[in-house]
């Protein structure tokens, strides 16, 4: 059976090669990421095994805290091979277990960790000075990376139940994003800069004798033990990695027993039913403005609108880590950072077709201009953004003294927003990214490297629209005396309404001739 | 139906066989039991739109890769009809209306709607039809009510009327209770009742339903017939798709039978079934496979 499910799931990785240029594109540029993530961890585990070990120890640690935690916030374990599959085939829970976790050992991540891993081996055998202490080191970090699998399969069958439903699924997704901000920001709050900068004055034996009681933690030790030669420790290592691995799998088949005997779970909810909320009573009752209602209840309750539309405010992280020690918060200037919040805003729309999907039929099939559609989004966008922008200035200005600044702060940021905005919404018609729906599948998401794909084409748009708003920001910045800022700001607003009004007819021209085709294009199940 | 302006009489090139069914004076004669190895009919010039006409395809083609999914299909479906769109799985019928109703770009051939080219006047096309898809692809975030307000708007209806009407049709379709909750959390029939209430919004004047009782409980789906004839009754037209033949009959006036992308028949139900039953003559049509007697022969012995 592990042979049969194993050569099945190379069937499905290799068949990404048929489904069309986009999935074979997309596998290619996640065999690369994955490649190059094997690369480091092999080269950094091979150099710190006798260097500093406290990397070793969390660096496994977190390995294995990762592959807990990733899949089961975010449901992105193995694609191919969705236990439910298998339900109605008589096999027993034992053998699907073995077989799904030998073809979950052949995915990109599996093989990944496992180069990776093995690079500690190579660095233990290397310090030892002895092939054997390597050999056994080489044991150790097989039976790390078969427990990392094991234990992220056993967890998320566990949390089906949680998951079944789609508020759990959806919370599981928040929570997600939490953790990623989370470990962004860690290092800032807890050593006040980046480990990879200042990484040689961090003090990581506390955190690293923590690990050692993990899972991962164990691993290390064996590795490092068999690295000083002591071998009896490395070995009574890999006992102690063969019994978690023997455990997490009799955790999964019971798992999946219970999941096999559940009920659906449904979720609903009752509340007022009027399309407009109160607080945008006062809209008129337009297609555009019904576009903006919708588009600004999708960001509240769609898990996928949510992170990707919200997902650019997270561009917001890496400004302040980088202005903070900087001390640009307290210059005169400060008002100004205001506007570059306008930017992440703007891009909000520069999917806006796409997050839609397959629904979006829904609105080729009226007929309707679809410059309205367009028009409703970016009043979505600029209901949202204005009073964070506004808040944010004033806030800086009052931080500052730089009240001087706040005209030329506000006129700025309007005119990044309207600039940006329009190159959004030309991105959306001409660079549709197709959002894959995630949650349905416990087992599911989107296609290897779609992530990559996407990450490329956000790239090219971040770049274009940084040279369009770069002649708009420099005037205003450098212009003296600081009086005439406010009028070079007056002067860069005409340019951004001017351009964005020509963006956004172009967007409006292409989007008459090609709904067809985008609806086409937005359907991530034909990708 | 009038399905097919008039042909001269073309005298058949080999007599047909004993077992064959009835040809239509209409229909160029097929080859029973191998429709798809004859030659595609003649495509014919679309010329002046019909009065008696609502929906005209010509020549409709599209593929996929190396896939043709219609391959020249001719299509005239009379106004005011109910019409059934029969075939197997895979014969083109999504792909025809989706192509039919503008939501999907042919590779060749035209489409006219009461005269107008789909393809050439999208809106105004658009504004006359409602389309049921088979995906129910919704916006499921809205909820119930919210998505009929929302349709009404997109097409431009005044908003009192799409709050009159969007309660009305909860109401006819047994979703009141459930107007409150998201279109995620539907079942699929509630879902279909939902996006069928948001094809009837506006008013159109054809429908295009694809698989429309599938997943659909009796008592609503009496509810839907009901509807749907009132429909056709006064005036409007109805094409749906399907592959159940018990519901074709009981429902459409007329049908067309498609196979492998290709219309191999069509007509008024009763010509088309050709004094039989529908499903023999779909059957016979699209070219069945007979089980053979030594086949599965160990099919019902014990595995023990």
């Amino acid at each position: 059976m592990a042979r049969l499910l194993v050569r099945l799931k190379l069937r499905l990785l290799g068949n990404r090669f048929h489904q069309g240029v986009q999935p074979a594109l997309g596998f290619t540029m996640a065999v690369i990421g994955g490649f190059l993530a094997a690369a480091f961890g092999f080269s950094a585990f091979n150099a710190t095994v006798d260097g500093d070990r406290d990397v070793v120890v969390l660096g496994m640690a977190l390995l294995w805290l990762g592959w807990i935690l990733v899949p089961a916030l975010t449901f992105t374990a193995d694609e191919t091979l969705d236990p439910r599959r298998f339900q109605l085939l008589p096999l027993r829970n034992r053998q699907l277990v073995v077989g799904l976790l030998a073809a979950g050992v052949v995915g990109v991540g599996g093989i990944a960790t496992l180069i990776a891993v093995s690079g500690a081996a190579v660095g233990a055998g290397r310090a030892a000075g002895q092939g054997i202490a390597g050999l056994v080191a080489l044991v150790v970090v097989v039976l790390l990376a078969v427990t990392c699998i094991a234990w992220s399969r056993a967890v998320l069958t566990l949390l089906a139940d949680v998951l079944a439903t789609r508020r759990g699924r959806e919370i599981g997704a928040a929570l997600g994003v939490l953790l990623l901000i989370a470990l962004w920001l860690t290092p800032q709050l807890l050593f006040g800069g980046s480990p990879m900068v200042d990484g040689a004055n961090l003090d990581l034996s506390a955190p690293a004798e923590l690990a050692r009681w993990s899972p991962g933690g164990l691993g290390a030790v064996g590795v490092l033990a068999a690295a000083d030669g002591r071998l009896v420790l490395a070995l009574a290592a890999a006992g102690g990695l063969l019994v978690l691995t023997v455990l997490a799998l009799l955790l999964w088949a019971f798992a999946l027993g219970r999941l096999a005997r559940r009920s659906p779970a449904r979720s609903t909810s009752r509340r007022s039913s009027a399309l407009y909320p109160a607080w945008l009573a006062w809209l008129p009752r337009s297609r555009a403005t019904a576009v903006a209602v919708r588009f600004l209840r999708s960001l509240v309750r769609d898990p996928r609108v949510r992170s990707q539309a919200l997902g650019q405010l997270f561009l917001v992280v890496p400004m302040v880590a980088v202005g903070a020690p900087a001390g640009v918060f307290s210059s005169d200037y400060a008002p100004l950072l205001a506007a570059g919040l306008a930017f992440p805003f703007g891009l909000m729309a520069s999917n806006q077709f796409a997050l839609d999907g397959p629904a979006l039929w829904v609105h080729e099939v009226t007929g309707a201009d679809g410059h309205a559609d367009m028009r409703g989004r970016d009043l979505a966008v600029v209901l949202l953004a204005t009073p964070v922008i506004v808040v944010a200035a004033v806030a800086l200005a009052a931080v500052s003294g730089g009240w001087s600044m706040l005209p030329a702060a506000l006129l700025l940021a309007a005119g990044v927003l309207v600039l940006v905005l329009g190159a959004s919404n030309l991105s959306s018609v001409l660079l549709p990214v197709p959002v894959p729906e995630r949650g349905d599948n416990l087992f599911g998401t989107s296609a290897s490297g779609q992530g990559c794909i996407n990450t490329a084409l956000l790239l090219v748009v971040y770049a274009v629209v940084a040279a369009l708003i770069t002649p708009m920001i420099l005037p205003v910045v450098l212009v003296e005396p600081v009086g005439w800022r406010t009028f070079a700001a007056v002067l860069g607003l005409g340019y951004a309404i001017l351009g964005g009004w020509l963006l956004t007819r172009a967007a409006a021209a292409s989007l008459r001739t090609r709904g067809p085709d985008l609806l086409q294009a937005v359907d991530w199940r034909r990708g | 139906m009038s399905a097919e302006p008039p042909q001269p009489p073309q005298p058949p090139a080999e007599p047909p066989p004993p077992n064959a069914p009835p040809q239509r004076p209409d229909v160029p004669p097929q080859p029973p039991g191998a429709p798809l190895d004859a030659p595609p009919e003649p495509p014919r010039a679309a010329g002046p739109a019909r009065a008696d006409v609502a929906v005209s395809a010509r020549s409709l083609t599209k593929r996929f890769g190396a896939t043709v999914a219609v391959d020249g299909l001719h299509l005239d479906v009379p106004r005011g009809a109910f019409f059934g769109l029969l075939g197997p799985n895979g014969a083109g019928k999504t792909t025809t209306l989706r192509m039919v109703t503008g939501l999907l770009r042919p590779d060749a051939g035209q489409v006219l709607l009461e005269g107008v080219d789909v393809w050439e006047d999208p809106p105004r096309v658009k504004d006359r039809i409602g389309v049921l898809p088979e995906d129910l692809q919704l916006f499921d975030r809205l909820r119930g009510r919210e998505l009929l307000t929302y349709t009404g708007l997109l097409r431009g209806l005044d908003a009192e009327v799409v709050e009159d009407r969007a309660g009305q049709l909860l109401d006819v379709f047994d979703l009141t209770s459930s107007q409150d909750e998201m279109v995620v959390d539907y079942s699929h029939g509630m879902r279909k009742k939902v996006a069928l209430a948001a094809a009837l919004l506006h008013s159109p004047r054809v429908l295009f339903l694809d698989e429309p009782f599938e997943a659909i409980d009796p008592v609503s789906g009496r509810t839907i017939r009901t509807v749907l004839q009132r429909f056709t009754a006064d005036g409007g037209t109805v094409v749906l798709s399907s592959h159940v033949m018990a519901l074709v009959e009981q429902l459409c006036d007329h049908v067309a039978i498609v196979a492998h992308g290709q219309v191999v028949d069509a007509g008024p139900l009763a010509e088309v079934a050709g004094g039989g039953s529908l499903e023999d003559r779909f059957v016979h049509l699209v070219g069945a496979r007979e089980v053979g007697e030594g086949a599965l022969a160990w099919l019902g012995s014990s595995s023990d």
